[in-house]
């Protein structure tokens, strides 16, 4: 089955989203990937990436209760799908594989161990 | 703590609304957070630069809903409805053609014809001083009526400029056809340019204060002086080949060297005073080798005042002042000579001074709206015709949730997509029009059309009057059917607004070719009159050969050249004049005393030198007395009968043998029966000619028939041994005549042709029309044939319904255009009558376009086999 790959970008927006399991919506997000990585994001990269994921349906969203703190206006809460899971899953996956090759042959040869 | 309202204004604009309430709450969250975070100041920097990231497709593009916000122009509908007027042109397209061609025609006709009627109005417009430049007329009361003049005494100039010292500034000018301009080389023969077409003037400086003239070098301060000439800049190149031209030399007419003061700017306005060599008036005298005439009893049309006026000047004074004036310079005209002012916007309009007719011109105004009128009722013809095959798509649209005003500008928009196409069309015509009126009338009028904002504004003008007119009707008809009727396939051709107005266009377009027929017959044999009236004097096969400008003809040269012109054989008789009858525009008057009474007669009488041949060459009739005897000096006179009436007396026999007195008295010998001693347009006015060689100024030559060109050079040989100081001129007396009306000619060759194109633009509809009937009636037909009608009475089906039409718009055309036509008719001293034939004509000649278009359509409808046309259901 082909699958939709995702940019690195999009890969940490959607795993925000799963960490945040259901508090996830605009702000939080960029709050937490700010406080994670140290990357200055800017809300219109998040809310851009956020569209990208639900058009490839990784992500899907809802409205949420009106809140004071905003005005009365409501936030849009994202969840990741089962298809978002399997995603980051198999990309987990793969990046395993990689890495445990990588370190059986490291634990074979010094000059690879001093240079990683 | 609220984030920038302007910022947030931005957002709401820009930001897809069904996005903007997460959005604007997560920028407003921030905003608090960065508040806290970083203070106020730099929060508002942050959230502006947020907005501003949000300024991307992704933001604003609107979701796709269910319902467009505004279903007339949603993407989809609009392609729905092109895809929809595309397949039915495609589905119909002869009546697609028709259509387009029509209005194609009709529009780019229409707008030539304001390009033609705009250049009338804006001629000599550029002058600053417009609205207060005049030129002075002469004007004579006759029995006929009242005849302007374009001229004026030579001695008008010093006298207005006497008697009337409030006038702003005076110029006098002197107008002549086909210079001959020489250039001196330093060696060898003169260069020298024949210029046709082109007129030279003489003309006082203050002509240059008048009308507004741009100078490339020099300019008028010398021209005052005699032998100065300025030249306009295309002349200059023609001739030197640089326009730095100022002191060179250049001889015109052969007889007299000017020197140039100033080259001018080419004429680029619209201009009826286009002179392309413009000498001092000083020089005049040389010129013609004379003095100028004093007094004021010899007027040249071309001999013209022009003056400019200061505001305080009203007509009345001037007429009032102008009284007092022929009072003291002419007494024996008072009772029929005047000088009234003709301002400049009328001089390009006044037929009696070689101007253009205004009511052709308002006729062609009347043409293009006509053609307007016919192309968008073919439109509504074929369109409502149609209407029945569209019933049902108008039906499943309403079914569907159109509303009546959708359907309404849907039906207009397929009409506003014709008519673009036409445009485009018209575009084409055009041009092609505007190219082939630049060339064919350029020698009626000088041409420039311009592009300007005001072609285009009438353009989009008459696209929005055509889409109005012909998609109207069509659409209401269309957009108010019913619903369940039209998908019922119940809709007929009642429904459609059917007959009655379809039959009502029709006979609008009927009548409207009718009256354009008429309007062509009337204005074609009233030109024609005009130009073939006898005017009592032969014209066909008289040459006239100007003599030398010079105080006193040299006689026995004079008949030295008779003797030469008579050896050519084919030359049958020759007489010598001051002018021939057509006068040239030049008219001599005096005043005379009749045989014992004491005082003078209060008419003016004009004079005519001829020699004892003149009779016989113009073939001019006696009614009482005999010729004169042949002599060199004055003798004898002949009068006219005009003259014996201005005296008072019934019999012209009585007059014979009394004392004419000029000077001296004269015996009167013989009555001419009336002839038109200067034009139609000038009427016939008391004349007496008399012998007086050493004032001839023409020889008038009668010809056989045969090689005209021949006897033309041989003329000029034969002049230019005699006469080597001078040029040779020649021209025949049929084409002098031509020449008053060449602006009339042109007009109504104008009007005949656009009112052709109207009339052709009628017969496509019609064609149409019939086409459509013809598709219509294929079952009856074939019914018909079944059941036993003739091939005459199938074509009676068709004919039968255009008779009755063509009859009730001849009813209706008939008193339209008998009414427009006799007020037309009113501007002529000598007219036709509206006889019954020309309404018949016009009948007949619409009921035989109708037979060619109706006839083939029809013919093959019923030859159709009825057995193909019954069997497809």
């Amino acid at each position: 089955m082909k699958r939709s790959y995702l940019g690195e970008f999009e890969e940490i927006v959607l795993l925000t989203v799963a960490v945040l399991e259901g508090a996830a919506y605009g702000v939080s997000i960029t709050h937490e990937i700010i406080e994670q990585t140290g990357r200055s994001v800017r809300l219109n990269q998040i809310h851009s990436a956020l569209e990208r994921l639900e058009d490839k349906g990784m992500v899907k969203s809802e409205m949420g209760e009106p809140t004071a703190e905003r005005g009365g206006r409501r936030k849009r809460f994202f969840t990741v799908t089962a298809y978002g899971r399997r995603t980051l899953e198999e990309i987990q996956e793969v990046r395993v594989t990689f890495w445990s090759r990588l370190l059986i042959r490291g634990m074979q040869s010094n000059e690879l161990r001093v240079m990683s | 703590m609220t984030p920038p309202r302007l910022a947030d204004q931005f957002l709401k604009f820009f930001c897809a609304p069904d996005r903007l309430e997460e959005v604007q709450g997560d920028l407003h969250e921030e905003f608090a957070y960065q508040v806290r975070r970083v203070g106020e100041r730099r929060a508002r920097w942050r959230y502006w630069r947020d907005v501003l990231g949000f300024f991307r497709p992704f933001a604003i593009r609107r979701k796709p809903g269910d319902y467009s916000p505004n279903p007339l122009f949603s993407p989809s509908m609009i392609q729905n409805y092109v895809k929809i007027a595309w397949r039915n042109l495609v589905k119909n397209q002869t009546y697609a053609l028709i259509n387009v061609t029509g209005l194609g025609l009709g529009i780019g006709a229409a707008l030539l014809i304001f390009a033609l009627v705009r250049y009338h109005y804006a001629i000599d417009k550029h002058h600053q001083k417009y609205d207060r430049i005049y030129r002075v007329l002469t004007e004579f009361v006759t029995p006929e009526g009242v005849f302007d003049i374009a001229g004026v005494p030579y001695a008008m100039g010093k006298a207005l400029q006497n008697d009337h010292p409030a006038i702003e500034n005076l110029a006098m000018i002197d107008i002549y056809r086909d210079p001959l301009v020489a250039i001196p080389m330093p060696t060898g023969p003169d260069r020298k340019f024949k210029e046709a077409h082109q007129m030279g003037a003489f003309v006082q400086p203050a002509y240059f204060r008048i009308f507004d003239y741009h100078w490339v070098v020099g300019g008028p301060t010398e021209l005052a002086q005699p032998n100065t000439v300025v030249i306009s800049a295309e002349n200059a190149t023609k001739y030197f080949g640089t326009t730095q031209v100022i002191g060179k030399v250049i001889k015109l007419n052969a007889v007299m060297n000017t020197r140039i003061v100033g080259v001018f700017e080419d004429y680029r306005d619209n201009t009826d005073f286009a002179y392309p060599i413009m000498a001092s008036w000083a020089s005049l005298r040389e010129f013609y080798g004379r003095p100028l005439t004093e007094g004021f009893d010899n007027i040249n049309g071309d001999t013209q005042c022009f003056v400019s006026l200061n505001d305080g000047f009203s007509k009345a004074d001037w007429d009032r002042q102008m009284m007092a004036f022929v009072k003291k310079y002419k007494p024996h005209g008072v009772k029929d000579t005047r000088f009234p002012m003709q301002p400049l916007r009328d001089i390009h309009f006044s037929t009696d001074t070689g101007g253009v007719s205004q009511g052709l011109i308002w006729s062609l105004f009347a043409i293009g709206v006509f053609l307007i009128i016919t192309a968008s009722i073919n439109f509504v013809n074929l369109a409502t015709a149609q209407a029945l095959n569209r019933s049902r798509e108008v039906g499943v649209r309403k079914v569907l949730g159109s509303t009546r005003g959708q359907l309404f500008w849907q039906f207009i928009g397929e009409t506003a997509l014709l008519t673009l196409a036409a445009t485009a069309l018209a575009l084409l015509f055009f041009q092609i029009g505007q190219q082939l009126a630049q060339e064919r009338l350029h020698g009626a009028f000088r041409f420039t059309f311009y592009y300007d904002v005001s072609v285009i504004g009438w353009l989009a003008l008459i696209v929005v009057v055509v889409i109005g007119l012909s998609g109207l009707y069509p659409a209401l008809v269309l957009a108010g059917f019913k619903p369940a009727m039209a998908l019922a396939g119940r809709i007929t051709t009642r429904q459609v607004g059917g007959f009655s107005v379809r039959r009502g266009l029709v006979i609008t377009q009927f009548a409207i070719s009718q009256m354009l027929i008429v309007g062509m017959i009337v204005v074609a044999s009233q030109l024609q009159y005009i130009q073939t009236k006898d005017l009592g004097f032969r014209q066909e096969a008289i040459l006239t050969v100007r003599l030398p400008s010079s105080p006193k003809q040299d006689i026995s040269k004079m008949n030295t050249f008779r003797n030469l012109a008579l050896a050519i054989p084919e030359v049958k008789k020759l007489s010598y004049s001051v002018s021939g009858p057509p006068q040239s525009g030049w008219i001599s008057q005096t005043m005379i005393k009749f045989d014992t009474r004491p005082e003078p007669e209060k008419f003016t009488t004009q004079q005519q030198f001829i020699d004892a041949d003149y009779l016989n060459v113009y073939g001019l009739k006696l009614v009482a007395g005999r010729n004169l005897q042949p002599a060199d000096t004055a003798r004898e006179v002949l009068v006219n009968e005009a003259f014996v009436k201005a005296l008072g007396i019934r019999d012209p026999a009585k007059v014979l043998g009394k004392l004419m007195h000029n000077g001296r008295g004269l015996e009167i010998v013989g009555v001419l029966k009336d002839f038109n001693q200067n034009n139609l347009k000038s009427g016939i006015a008391p004349l007496y000619m008399t012998t007086r060689a050493t004032s001839y100024f023409y020889a008038n030559l009668q010809l056989h028939n045969g090689n005209f060109r021949r006897v033309i050079e041989q003329l000029e040989k034969d002049y230019n041994g005699l006469y080597p100081d001078s040029y040779f001129s020649a021209q025949f007396v049929d084409e002098q005549l031509q020449e008053f009306y060449v602006q009339e000619q042109t007009m109504a060759s104008l009007v005949n042709f656009f009112a052709g194109i109207a009339v052709i633009i009628g017969g496509l509809g019609l064609y149409g029309l019939v086409l459509f009937m013809a598709a219509q009636k294929t079952k009856e037909i074939g019914v018909r044939k079944v059941l036993g009608a003739s091939i005459r009475d199938i074509l009676w089906l068709f004919g039968r319904e255009f008779f009755r039409l063509i009859v009730v718009a001849f009813v209706i055309a008939t008193p339209m255009a008998w009414w427009v036509m006799s007020h037309w008719l009113q501007d002529f001293v000598y007219r036709i009558e509206l006889d019954w034939w020309i309404f018949a004509l016009a009948m007949l000649l619409t009921a035989l376009i109708t037979l060619l278009t109706v006839s083939y359509e029809s013919i093959k409808a019923s030859f159709a086999n009825p057995v193909k046309s019954l069997r497809s259901e």
